[in-house]
Formats: structure tokens, C-alpha cells, sequence
């Protein structure tokens, strides 16, 4: 069994994440009848088994011989794949942008698309481009009534408008949060 | 710390900041007014539980767009689909009470829908407007299908089959009702996309179909290739005179307005009486008008007016209908296990 | 019917028709360009905006985007490695490296007449197969499409380029996610730990921008830089035009991936999606160098970029010869049909040749258009390879937000995206395919439709799987290829054993 360094660690998290979510298809398809719970098993079972192996595989990585053949042909660094250019040491930054989406995320919730896009914008540019404060703003409000004008004049298509209470209707506040679950 | 350049960027940004700010509080207390001035004064929502291209769809457009001159505010339509439907009902039945929101809404599918999954949705207090539309459905199968009658297909062998897009939705509480109703074996095949339907009875996957006999299915069984056994109605479908009714052929029961499909429009429970009719009297004026009468028709919909009082009495009907013929449908619902 | 193209053709040049044309160019390649949009999107949101206009233009504008939209979203997927839509996935294959070389401008150029040459193809064949369309679409019946979906997903997992093991595990999730949610074919519901939000299962465009846009974002933004790793990248017209003639050094793969798209989108239900794929691997397994295929090889993106713009006149010929519509986008073209009062199905041909035309010469119209544009603007829209990412990112994020929003109004699916962006950058770390992930979702909804419908239909008999003639070839088909794999597998690892020894 080869050392677990944090990037292996990482990839044993995914695919313990992978076999929970695989699992709780194939143990949740008990309750279904016949043909409904087919395909969840028919699916569910081998990817299981797969996912498994890959598992072994990466505590183990002597068995490795057997992946590089199954591989197109390729040779791949083991264990780790770096796939498109992700580059796995700069873990700060990677969760520095993963905060960046989240927020953006929280900000549209909540204050809705026009008033949330050039709060980003200018927030990013500012912080993550190092552009400076005003240029940043400019950009961020040119961008926006951009937007405004394509999506709430021309195509008439309304974008969130935040579950403030309503400040201007179809653009800022009055949103209506679709259900995530019943009662709620 | 952000690190700045340029002349004075604290002040700038500050001095920004409060004019928003400002203009935030201008805004606010300028919606909050003293009194409400006469209803309608901004624009209302009229949401569809269904993608844009429907027949409610559609229908909702060409009422809407006339609804917008007669009241002097834009009826904006606005897609929200999901759930079948159900999510525009949920909208609905969860929103303010002042007229400004209404929908579009198919019954007695979510009436059936309601029933089988409840989710404490009560049609009785939801505030009706009216009917925008009904469509008529008729059972159709291919010109090559040697039987005519309920009783011969009945009879037939081997068993058919109905094409189903799947166990939900109206056409298939039609199947299953009319199944019933009229002695026919029960074979679902389910999974065809809408027009699918008549790939599969030209590839003899399955022999019935029902739907509303309007668009390419009305193009398709005016020709060669398709046919109505018969219309799910009392009166002739005057675009397929041809087709009987299933009254005609002593099947009256599931006649008339039984199985149609009612685009009915609603307001959340609550909505006040007066606001009810100036929305109804609006919504059956411009149904009144042949321009939008010849709109529907040719797409395979038509127009019948209720007013708020008798579409709820209407819906109480459709519930009873349903409520007596769930067990058929939850039965056939779980038989393509 | 000659005298009615005649007559489209000199409408098509009237200054309306050309601007409607022109306007579903723009929205086609627009949409295209952001990724996880794409011609359906773009076709529903413009639905509504259409009414009241003439139908003829209407109609052009509709065969605007539907010509474009994949044109479009090669753009991305060259420069960024994110496909506009999921039918450029496999151009991202050759199309981003080629970029990373500083050569995105000959790829552009690549790109852009394989997709001409391939729109065009599938017209002509349109035209000359329409009185054999019966036959055709009467030939596939659903256990055929069954074994067509699996045949698709198993060139999904050989096109791959990582780790086959991980490329089936990551399908078969893809599989089991998209089981989630209400089930028509069942009328239950499954998975969706009483989620209202999960009623309608997981919605393919927020999962696509999450796994793809964003979470690509998130990698090029982390690591930094600019997308191009050389300084002197070629982006002038010279590079662009020689990309664009540079198609015809690979007739074969050309042709074949026409083909290939043609006769999949000709197939109702089967999923665009696919022929993508097929015309890729099938165009490295016939090839003399496969090893190229992956490393920046122009014959890639020709395959890809054929097969996924000849789908065009393919997936017209069920909708327009019976009124069955194809795939996704024409589901919403017949709604605009039923919107502007014109009949769709078999009537169209009949009384109707002038909006026949009309799509039909929109589409070559759009296509040929979008071709010039990207030319013209090829060297501009590469040099966003040089540009630190730092500033592209925020776009793709805004628009990226905006676009999972606009497809049905629910915002949970912002949150869906930036969940999947996160899950994706994961999986992409980990080593598992995203690609097949997304199609193994997109193609696993339809595989187990049609496997319960041929049950259904054969009265829960198995042996319809096995007893038409377009099934009985499907399957040698898959055997064969498991076959070669197998064997080449086996080959790889033997040889690899002696040289080692």
C-alpha cells in the first residue's frame, strides 16, 4: 500500500463520495418493483464492483499494470491524473474561486441578477483581475445594463429578482422560491 | 486590505455606495404607498406550468395579448414548468391574493395528480377566474386497424395496445378511463414523445392511442395513414366530422365533457371577489371576441366559457369524476411494473 | 416542388428574410458559444418572442439557430475546453490543444467548414431520401434504438481518454443520476428523497455548465496564466483559411462523419449526442495514426464537427416527413409551427412547400454565414487565448448563472450548477471522465425508455432484442467492437510485458 499523500486522499474522498451515491441508488431501489428497479441494479451493481476495483487500485497501485492496459493506449502518470491542466498544488486558490462561485451564488439568491452581477463584477475584477476600483465598477455597471437591456426589453425574459420584498417589480425583490421540498 | 490605485478611490466608492443606498430608499418607500390605487395598475403574470409551444400555451398568448388592451396593463406570460404542472398550481396556491398573479392551469389532470400525490394543494379554495380553453380528445389508431368499435376491440386478438408518452397527464387518465368504461384490455406501452405515438402505430408497436385531435394529429388523421375511431365528446368534432361520438355508439357515460381537457384559469385562495370579476370579465370578452375564438379553434382547442362561480362548481364535478375512477387509475398506473 | 424553390430562393434574399436569418445566426452562435446553452434553449426563449411575426421568418430565424448553434459552440470548446453544447465535446479533444499550441485560429478555421460541408451534405441528402423517409424512420423500431444507445455509449467510453475503468464508472453514474426524479415510463417516482426540486429530476443543462463550464473555470482560474501556453499564437486570416481548407486533406473522415451524423439524426429519439462520438471514434479506429487523435489532430475536429452539424438535415427529415420531431429542437420547432398557425407533419409537404424551403434554405443560409463569420472574426475570438483568465472568468460565470436560470426559471439550478462544478472539478481530479459522465446521463434516460418499451410492446418477451434485422446488426456491432478493444487491450498489455522483460 503506497503512502497516502493528500492527493491520493483526495481521490479516495471521491470515490467514496461516487460509491455512497452508487449505494444508496442500488440499496434505495429495493422499494421499487419489478422493471422500476432494473436498471438502478443492472447499472448500480457493476459500477459498484468498478468503483471498488478503481478503489484497490489506488491502495494498492502494484495492480496499476492492469489499468495501463485497459487505457487507450496512453501512458498516465500513477496515481494522479491531471486532467486540463488542473494543477493540484495550488489548493488555496482553487478554494479561494470555489468561495468566488458560492457567494455569486448567495448574492443572486438574494438580491436577485441586477443588482448581484455587477456587485460580482466589480468585486472580481477588483480583487482577482487587480483592476483598479473605479475601472472595475465601470465595467461591472456596462455590463449589467447590457444585460437589463438584452434580457428585460428586448427578450422580455425576466431574470431573479431576489427574495428581498419587492422593490421594483420583475427586476429587484418579490421572488418566489420554487419548493425544495414539500412545506417548504 | 484591497489595494488601490487612482485618485481618492475611498471617497469615490463611498459616495457611490450612498447614492445607491438612497436610491434604494427612494424606491422602497415609493412602493409602499397609503392606498392601493384601482386594480389592475402594474403589469399580472399569467404563468403556464409548460414549456412555451403548448396548446395551454399558445392559447395563453392569444388570450393574454388581448386581455393586455382590454384591461390598459400587459398580461405577461411566463413559463414555469415543472412538475407536470404542479408547480405553476404550487405558485399559485402559495401566492398574494391581489390579482397580479393568475395561471393557466390543467384540469382535471391535476386534480388526478393531487390525488395520487398529495401535496395539500385544495382546489376548492383556490379562487377561480374561468375557462380559457377545452380540448375534446378522440381515440385515433392507424388507417390499417381492421377494428372500428369499442366492442370489436374488445373482443380482439391478440390483446391491443395502447401508446401512452407515459402514466400521467390527461391522455392517460382518458386510457385508463375509458378503458375501463368500455371493456378494453389494458396493454401500456409508455415512453413515446408526443407524435411518437403515431411512429409507433405505423411500426405496429401498439394499435390505440387517445389525445387531443388538433395539430399534427389532426393533420395526420385527416390523412391517409391514420383515423378517429371516435371523439370523447356528445357533439360531432366538426374538424373530423366523420368520427362518431362515443355517446352515438352507447358509450354516453364517458361522453360530453367527461374526459376533455379544461385550461382552466386560476388566482390564489383569497383573491378578492372584486377582483375576480374584473378578471373573469375581462377573460370572457376577449373569449368573446371571434378573432380569438378563430385563434383556438384552429388550433384544435375550443372555447367555453364559466365564470368564477360555476368553474368552481365545474371543478367540483371533475373532482367527483376522478375521486370515483382513482382506483382504475392508481391500478393501471402501477400495472406496467 | 421546383417552382416552390425557386421561389424560396429569391424570398431568402428579400432584406427581411436575410435579417431574420442573420438574427437567428447571431442568438444560434450566441447561444452555442455559452456553454451548456445551445439550439434548445435558444429556440424556446425565442418561441415566444416570435409571436406576431410572419411565419416564413420566423421559420428563418428558427433554422438560424438550429444551423449555428453547434458552429457556435465549437468556439468554445477549441479555446476553452468547455463545448458550447454537448454535441462539440469530442472537438474539444483536438480542438483545445491545438489552442494550447498557439494554433486556436487554424482550428477555428477547421471547425467551421467541416461544419459547413457537413450541414451541407445532410441537406442535399435530406432532399434527395425524402420520399424513403417512411422507410427509414418505420425501420427503427425501439428495441433498435436500445442497441443504437448502447452502441453510442460504448464509443463514449472508448473515447475517452483517461482510464477506461474510471470512463465506464463515471457512465454508469451518469446513468443512475439521470434515474432520478418522476418517471413517465413508470409513473413514479424514484430517488428523489421527497424533493419537490426533484420531482423533475436532474435538469442536463445546469448539470452540463456545472461539470463543464464552471468547473473547467475553476481549474484555468486557479492554475492562472492565459489558456494559450505560447506567446506567439497565429491568429490572423491566413491561419484561419488555411484550417478552412485544411478539411479537405481528410475526405474520408469528412464523408463518413456526414454520414454518420445524417442517418443518426434521421433517427427519432436517438440522441444528437451520439453521432458525435460515433464519427470520432469511428474515424481513430479506421485511422493509420489513432495515436494522433487526441494530441491536437485536425482529421478530430473534422470528424466531430461533420457529424455534429450534418445531424441538422437528419434530424429535419422524421419532423418534416410526418411531423415526428427528432430531438429536442424539434419538439420546439413544431411548436412554432402550431404558434404561427401552420400544420406540422405530412401537410407541410403538401400545401406547405414554402416553409420547407424556408428551413431548409434558412439552414444552408445560417450555416454558410456563420461559416464567414467565424473566418472574419476567427482571429479575434482566438486571441481570448491570450487573455489572462483572470478576466474571462467572471463572463463565464455571469453568463454561465444566467443561462442555467433562463432554461426554466427555478433557481435551485444556479445552485445545481455551482454543486455540479464543484463535484466536477472533483471528478476531473480524481481522474473520471466528465464527458462520459454527461452523456452516460443524457443517453441512460433514453436507454431504459426504450428497453421497457420493447418489453412492453413484446408483452415482457426478451426476444424482441433479438429478432429484427437492424438489432441483429447492432449487436455484431458492439460485440465487434468489444472485440477489437479487447484484443487490443490484450495486444498492449502483452507487448508491454516483452519489452519490459
Amino acid at each position: 500500500m503506497m503512502h497516502l499523500n493528500r492527493d491520493r486522499a483526495l481521490n479516495l474522498i471521491v470515490y467514496a463520495v461516487l460509491m455512497v451515491f452508487v449505494s444508496s441508488i442500488v440499496i434505495g431501489s429495493h422499494v421499487y418493483e419489478g422493471r422500476q428497479r432494473m436498471v438502478p441494479l443492472v447499472i448500480g451493481i457493476p459500477t459498484m464492483l468498478l468503483l471498488v476495483g478503481i478503489t484497490v487500485v489506488e491502495l494498492w497501485p502494484g495492480l496499476a499494470q492492469f489499468n495501463k492496459a485497459k487505457g487507450g493506449g496512453e501512458d498516465e502518470p500513477v496515481p494522479v491524473a491531471t486532467a486540463s491542466g488542473i494543477n493540484a498544488g495550488r489548493w488555496q486558490r482553487v478554494v479561494t474561486i470555489f468561495a468566488w462561485l458560492i457567494g455569486f451564488f448567495v448574492l443572486i439568491l438574494i438580491f436577485g441578477y441586477y443588482l448581484s452581477v455587477p456587485l460580482f463584477l466589480a468585486a472580481f475584477f477588483n480583487r482577482e483581475a487587480e483592476v483598479a476600483l473605479r475601472k472595475s465598477i465601470l465595467i461591472a455597471i456596462g455590463v449589467s445594463v447590457a444585460l437589463f437591456l438584452l434580457f428585460n426589453l428586448l427578450l422580455d425574459i425576466p431574470l431573479w429578482p431576489g427574495i428581498l420584498p419587492m422593490v421594483i417589480p420583475s427586476i429587484l425583490g418579490g421572488g418566489s422560491i420554487p419548493p425544495l421540498y414539500r412545506g417548504l | 486590505m484591497i489595494v488601490m490605485h487612482g485618485i481618492r478611490p475611498f471617497r469615490f466608492a463611498r459616495t457611490l455606495m450612498f447614492v445607491f443606498a438612497m436610491v434604494l430608499v427612494g424606491v422602497f418607500t415609493a412602493s409602499c404607498g397609503d392606498s392601493e390605487p384601482e386594480f389592475p395598475n402594474r403589469d399580472i403574470e399569467w404563468f403556464v406550468g409548460f414549456n412555451a409551444g403548448g396548446g395551454f400555451d399558445v392559447a395563453s398568448r392569444i388570450i393574454a395579448d388581448k386581455m393586455s388592451e382590454d384591461l390598459g396593463v400587459n398580461v405577461v406570460v411566463r413559463n414555469i414548468p415543472g412538475g407536470g404542472g404542479r408547480r405553476a398550481v404550487q405558485e399559485i396556491s402559495r401566492g398574494e391574493p391581489d390579482g397580479y398573479s393568475i395561471s393557466i392551469v390543467n384540469m382535471p389532470n391535476q386534480i388526478t395528480a393531487e390525488l395520487l400525490d398529495p401535496e395539500g394543494v385544495d382546489f376548492n379554495a383556490i379562487s377561480w377566474i374561468g375557462r380559457a380553453v377545452i380540448q375534446t380528445y378522440g381515440m385515433y389508431v392507424a388507417e390499417s386497424y381492421p377494428h372500428s368499435t369499442p366492442q370489436e376491440i374488445a373482443a380482439s386478438s391478440p390483446e391491443p395496445r395502447f401508446c401512452l408518452t407515459g402514466l400521467s397527464g390527461h391522455s392517460f387518465l382518458v386510457a385508463a378511463i375509458a378503458t375501463k368504461e368500455l371493456g378494453i384490455p389494458w396493454n401500456p406501452v409508455t415512453g413515446y414523445q408526443g407524435s411518437d405515438i403515431r411512429a409507433g402505430q405505423l411500426r405496429k408497436e401498439c394499435e390505440l392511442a387517445s389525445g387531443p385531435i388538433a395539430g399534427d394529429t389532426l393533420t395526420a388523421v385527416n390523412g391517409p395513414d391514420f383515423k378517429v375511431l371516435w371523439m370523447f365528446a356528445d357533439e360531432r368534432f366538426d374538424q373530423v366530422p366523420d368520427a362518431p361520438t362515443i355517446s352515438e355508439l352507447g358509450y354516453s357515460d364517458v361522453g360530453g365533457a367527461t374526459l376533455a381537457n379544461n385550461g382552466l384559469v386560476m388566482a390564489p385562495p383569497g383573491t378578492p371577489d372584486s377582483v375576480l370579476k374584473i378578471l373573469s370579465d375581462s377573460l370572457n370578452k376577449v373569449l368573446d371576441n371571434p378573432e380569438v375564438i378563430e385563434a383556438i379553434h384552429a388550433r384544435g382547442m375550443a372555447v367555453s366559457t364559466l365564470t368564477p362561480d360555476t368553474t368552481g362548481a365545474a371543478v367540483k364535478g371533475m373532482f367527483s369524476i376522478v375521486n370515483e375512477n382513482i382506483d382504475v387509475v392508481r391500478e393501471r398506473a402501477a400495472s406496467s411494473n | 416542388m421546383f417552382e416552390a424553390f425557386g421561389d424560396a430562393l429569391v424570398q431568402m434574399f428579400q432584406p427581411a428574410s436575410m435579417l431574420a436569418i442573420f438574427f437567428g445566426m447571431a442568438v444560434g452562435v450566441i447561444f452555442g458559444i455559452i456553454p451548456g446553452l445551445g439550439s434548445v434553449i435558444a429556440m424556446t426563449l425565442l418561441l415566444p418572442f416570435t409571436f406576431g411575426w410572419d411565419p416564413i421568418l420566423a421559420m428563418y430565424a428558427f433554422a438560424g439557430i438550429m444551423g449555428t448553434a453547434s458552429t457556435g459552440g465549437a468556439v468554445p470548446a477549441i479555446l476553452l475546453n468547455t463545448p458550447g453544447t454537448i454535441a462539440n465535446v469530442c472537438t474539444t479533444f483536438d480542438g483545445y490543444p491545438m489552442a494550447q499550441r498557439g494554433e486556436g485560429g487554424r482550428a477555428l478555421g477547421l471547425a467551421a467548414s467541416a461544419s459547413a460541408l457537413g450541414t451541407l451534405f445532410s441537406i442535399f441528402v435530406l432532399a434527395a431520401l425524402l420520399p424513403l423517409a417512411k422507410l427509414m424512420i418505420l425501420a427503427f423500431g425501439a428495441p433498435d434504438i436500445f442497441w443504437l444507445i448502447i452502441v453510442g455509449l460504448l464509443a463514449v467510453t472508448f473515447a475517452s481518454r483517461q482510464n477506461m475503468a474510471k470512463g465506464i464508472a463515471a457512465g454508469g453514474v451518469g446513468i443512475l443520476i439521470a434515474l432520478i426524479g418522476f418517471s413517465p415510463v413508470f409513473g413514479k417516482l424514484r430517488f428523489s428523497l421527497g424533493s419537490e426540486y426533484l420531482w423533475d429530476g436532474i435538469e442536463v443543462v445546469p448539470l452540463a455548465v456545472g461539470f463543464f463550464a464552471l468547473s473547467e473555470l475553476i481549474a484555468y482560474t486557479s492554475r492562472g496564466g492565459t489558456i494559450a501556453q505560447k506567446s506567439d499564437i497565429k491568429v490572423g486570416i491566413k491561419q484561419l483559411l488555411q484550417g478552412a481548407m485544411e478539411v479537405f486533406k481528410y475526405p474520408g473522415i469528412l464523408l463518413r462523419g456526414s454520414v454518420i451524423g445524417t442517418v443518426i439524426g434521421a433517427i427519432p429519439g436517438a440522441g444528437g449526442a451520439v453521432s458525435n462520438f460515433l464519427s470520432y471514434t469511428s474515424a481513430k479506429q479506421s485511422s493509420k495514426t489513432p495515436e494522433l487523435f487526441g494530441t491536437g489532430f485536425a482529421g478530430g475536429i473534422v470528424a466531430s464537427e461533420s457529424a455534429n452539424d450534418a445531424k441538422d438535415g437528419g434530424i429535419l427529415l422524421p419532423t418534416l416527413t410526418f411531423g415526428i420531431p427528432g430531438n429536442g429542437e424539434m419538439v420546439i420547432l413544431m411548436g412554432a409551427f402550431v404558434l404561427h398557425g401552420i400544420q406540422p407533419g405530412r401537410d407541410l409537404l403538401v400545401n406547405r412547400l414554402d416553409v420547407v424551403w424556408a428551413i431548409i434554405l434558412g439552414v444552408i443560409g445560417a450555416q454558410l454565414l456563420t461559416t464567414v463569420v467565424i473566418l472574419l472574426a476567427g482571429g479575434y475570438l482566438a486571441r481570448i487565448a491570450t487573455v489572462p483568465v483572470r478576466y474571462i472568468a467572471p463572463f463565464v460565470a455571469v453568463l454561465s448563472f444566467i443561462g442555467v436560470y433562463a432554461v426554466r426559471s427555478n433557481i435551485w439550478d444556479v445552485l445545481l450548477a455551482v454543486a455540479a462544478a464543484i463535484a466536477g472539478f472533483g471528478l476531473r481530479k480524481a481522474g473520471f471522465p466528465i464527458i462520459t459522465l454527461v452523456i452516460g446521463f443524457v443517453l441512460g434516460e433514453l436507454a431504459e425508455k426504450s428497453f421497457v418499451q420493447s418489453l412492453q410492446i413484446a408483452g415482457g418477451s426478451y426476444s424482441i432484442f433479438f429478432s429484427r434485422p437492424v438489432s441483429i446488426i447492432l449487436i455484431l456491432l458492439i460485440v465487434g467492437t468489444l472485440g477489437y478493444n479487447l484484443y487490443k487491450a490484450i495486444k498492449a498489455n502483452v507487448d508491454s510485458k516483452v519489452t519490459g522483460a
